[in-house]
C-alpha cells in the first residue's frame, strides 16, 4: 500500500481512485491539522498566483531582433540579390515572351494560388498570412487564403483569432460560411464550427463590419462587441461582454457560458482529441457553466462531477460517458 | 541557409516572443540558477525557432517551446562548465523545519499559503522544478514527463516526495490511520 503522500499526488493530479479518495478522506477527517493543511493544499494547488511580467523582455527582445538582422543578412547578401534580381528578369522574360503557362506552373506569379491550413482535434497553430497578418487556428479548423501580398482575403471554417495588419487603403476580408467580415486592422475572433449553426464574431480592438444575409445593412462592431449569427433562422444578437474571454482558447483556457452539454462535450473533444461516448436523452437539458483553465481531461471531468453527477471509463482515447446513478436527492 | 521557405516572419516571432518570454524565463532559470544563462537560453530557442520553416508542424506550441528551453538550459550550463546535471538528478537540499502551531493556534489559510511557498522553495532541485511546471504552468503530468524527457512514473513520484516534504515542513503527520488500524489489528488477534 502507497503511502498518504502518493494518494495527495493522485489526489491534485485529479487521478486518484475511488479507494484513494476514501483512504485520504479518513486520514483528512482524523484530525483538524490534516485537515486544514490539506484543504489549503487543494486551493493553492488550483490557483497559483499570477507571475509578474519579467521586466527584461524588452531588452531580450531587442538583442533577439539584432540577432535575427544578423542572421538574415549573413551569407552573402549581393550576391543572393543578385540571383533573385536575375531570376526575376528571366521569369518576366518569359512572361513578356507570351509563356504564361510556365509562369502559372512555377506558381511564383499565380495569385489565384490557394493555400490551406488545416488543424485536428488536440491541435492549435499560428499562420502568417501573405500581407502579414496572423492567424491563430484553434483545433478542427481550416483557414484558406491566396498566395498573394494583395489580396487580403481568408476563409475560415471553425475558430481563429484574426490580428490584422492595418492598412486603409485594402480592408481584409473573412468569410465564415455566409457571413462576411470587413476589416481595416483589429484584432478579433470568429468561431463557425459546423455544429452550431451559428457565427460568432468577437473584436477585441479596432472596427470591423459584417455583412450577412438576409440583413440588407451593415453591422458594424465596436471594440468589446459580440455579434451571434444564426444561419439557419438568419438572425443575429450583439452583445457587449468581456471579449477577451474569447480569445482565451489560445492559453489553454476553456470558457463555457451557459453551454448545452452537447456542445460542451463537441468542444472538449476537439481540445483533448478523445471522442466522448454518451446517451444524449441523458443530458438533452443540461447546461454547462464554468472555465477550464489547463486541465487534464481526468480533471476536466471531475470538475463537470462537481455539478453534474456523472460517472466514466476512459480507454485510450475513448471517454465513455454516463449520469451517476446516484444523484443526489433533492431537497 | 535558405530561409525563403520560411512562412512566418519576424513579427510573428516577436509576437510568440512577448508571448511566453516571462513563463519560460522562469523556467529556464529553475535550471540555470543564473538569469543571465536562462535568458541566453531563451534567446537560444527563438533564433532555432527562426530556423524552422513554419510553425504549424508543431503540436502544441507551449509543450514544445519547454522542452526546448529545457534543452537550451542544460547546453548552456554545459557551456558554462559547471554542468552535472544536478537539476534532475536531485541534490537533496536538507529541508529546514518550518514549525508550524498545531491544534487551537491552526495557521489562517493565507499564512499557510506562505508557509506552503516556502516549502516548495526548499524542495530538491529536481522535485521543485517538477512541482512548479505542474502548479504554475499547469502542464499535465505526461506533458511534464516529455518536457523533462522523464517518466510519467518519475513525475508521480517526485510529486509524492515534494507532497510528502512539504507536510514534513509544516509538521503534519502523513501516516494513514488505515493502514494502522490493520497493523494494530494484525497485532490484537495474534
Amino acid at each position: 500500500m502507497k503511502g498518504m503522500q502518493h494518494l495527495i499526488a493522485r489526489w491534485l493530479t485529479f487521478t486518484a481512485s475511488a479507494r484513494d479518495r476514501k483512504r485520504l478522506h479518513a486520514w483528512r477527517d482524523r484530525d483538524e491539522a490534516n485537515a486544514a493543511w490539506v484543504d489549503t493544499l487543494g486551493a493553492w494547488w488550483n490557483n497559483p498566483a499570477p507571475r509578474p511580467e519579467n521586466p527584461r523582455a524588452e531588452a531580450v527582445r531587442a538583442q533577439l531582433s539584432e540577432r535575427l538582422d544578423d542572421r538574415i543578412s549573413t551569407g552573402n547578401p549581393g550576391l543572393r540579390r543578385l540571383v533573385r534580381a536575375v531570376a526575376a528578369v528571366a521569369v518576366l522574360a518569359l512572361v513578356s515572351w507570351g509563356s504564361l503557362y510556365i509562369a502559372a506552373l512555377s506558381g511564383y506569379f499565380d495569385t489565384e494560388k490557394r493555400v490551406a491550413v488545416s488543424t485536428r482535434a488536440g491541435q492549435q497553430s499560428c499562420v502568417e498570412l501573405p500581407d502579414g497578418s496572423l492567424v491563430w487556428l484553434n483545433s478542427e479548423s481550416r483557414v484558406e487564403f491566396r498566395a498573394d501580398k494583395q489580396s487580403r482575403r481568408a476563409s475560415l471554417v471553425g475558430e481563429a483569432c484574426f490580428d490584422v495588419k492595418p492598412d486603409k487603403q485594402h480592408p481584409f476580408f473573412v468569410e465564415a460560411g455566409s457571413a462576411r467580415i470587413r476589416v481595416v486592422g483589429t484584432k478579433f475572433n470568429v468561431r463557425h464550427y459546423a455544429e452550431t449553426e451559428r457565427i460568432a464574431t468577437s473584436l477585441l480592438h479596432g472596427h470591423i463590419v459584417m455583412r450577412v444575409p438576409g440583413f440588407d445593412g451593415e453591422i458594424d462592431l465596436l471594440p468589446g462587441e459580440k455579434v451571434v449569427y444564426n444561419e439557419q433562422d438568419g438572425t443575429f444578437t450583439k452583445s457587449h461582454l468581456n471579449t477577451n474571454n474569447d480569445i482565451l482558447w489560445q492559453n489553454g483556457i476553456l470558457i463555457f457560458d451557459n453551454e448545452p452539454f452537447e456542445l460542451m462535450v463537441r468542444t472538449l473533444e476537439r481540445y483533448y482529441d478523445v471522442e466522448v461516448i454518451y446517451d444524449e436523452a441523458d443530458f438533452e437539458h443540461i447546461h454547462f457553466t464554468g472555465s477550464i483553465n489547463n486541465l487534464s481531461i481526468y480533471k476536466v471531468l471531475e470538475f463537470i462531477n462537481l455539478t453534474i453527477p456523472i460517472r466514466y471509463t476512459i480507454e485510450n482515447k475513448t471517454i465513455h460517458l454516463g449520469l451517476s446513478k446516484e444523484r443526489p436527492r433533492r431537497h | 541557409m535558405d530561409y525563403s521557405k520560411r512562412n512566418f516572419s519576424k513579427d510573428t516571432l516577436t509576437l510568440l516572443f512577448d508571448r511566453y518570454f516571462t513563463r519560460l524565463t522562469a523556467f529556464a532559470r529553475t535550471i540555470t540558477r543564473s538569469d543571465t544563462l536562462a535568458e541566453e537560453a531563451v534567446l537560444d530557442v527563438f533564433l532555432k525557432l527562426w530556423q524552422r520553416e513554419n510553425l504549424q508542424q508543431i503540436d502544441r506550441l507551449d509543450t514544445y517551446l519547454f522542452v526546448a528551453v529545457r534543452n537550451a538550459s542544460v547546453n548552456k550550463l554545459r557551456d558554462a562548465k559547471r554542468f552535472r546535471f544536478e537539476m534532475l538528478d536531485g541534490v537533496d537540499v536538507p529541508l529546514a523545519r518550518y514549525s508550524a502551531p498545531r491544534g487551537d493556534d491552526l495557521l489562517v489559510e493565507d499564512d499557510m499559503m506562505k508557509a506552503l511557498e516556502t516549502a516548495v522553495e526548499k524542495l530538491p532541485a529536481r522535485c521543485k522544478i517538477i512541482f512548479r511546471l505542474m502548479r504554475e504552468e499547469r502542464f499535465g503530468r505526461s506533458e511534464t514527463a516529455k518536457i523533462l524527457g522523464i517518466s510519467v512514473k518519475t513525475v508521480d513520484n517526485q510529486l509524492a516526495i515534494a507532497v510528502k516534504k512539504i507536510a514534513e515542513a509544516l509538521n503534519i503527520d502523513l501516516s494513514d490511520p488505515l493502514k494502522s488500524k490493520i497493523f494494530l489489528s494484525f497485532l490484537l488477534t495474534f
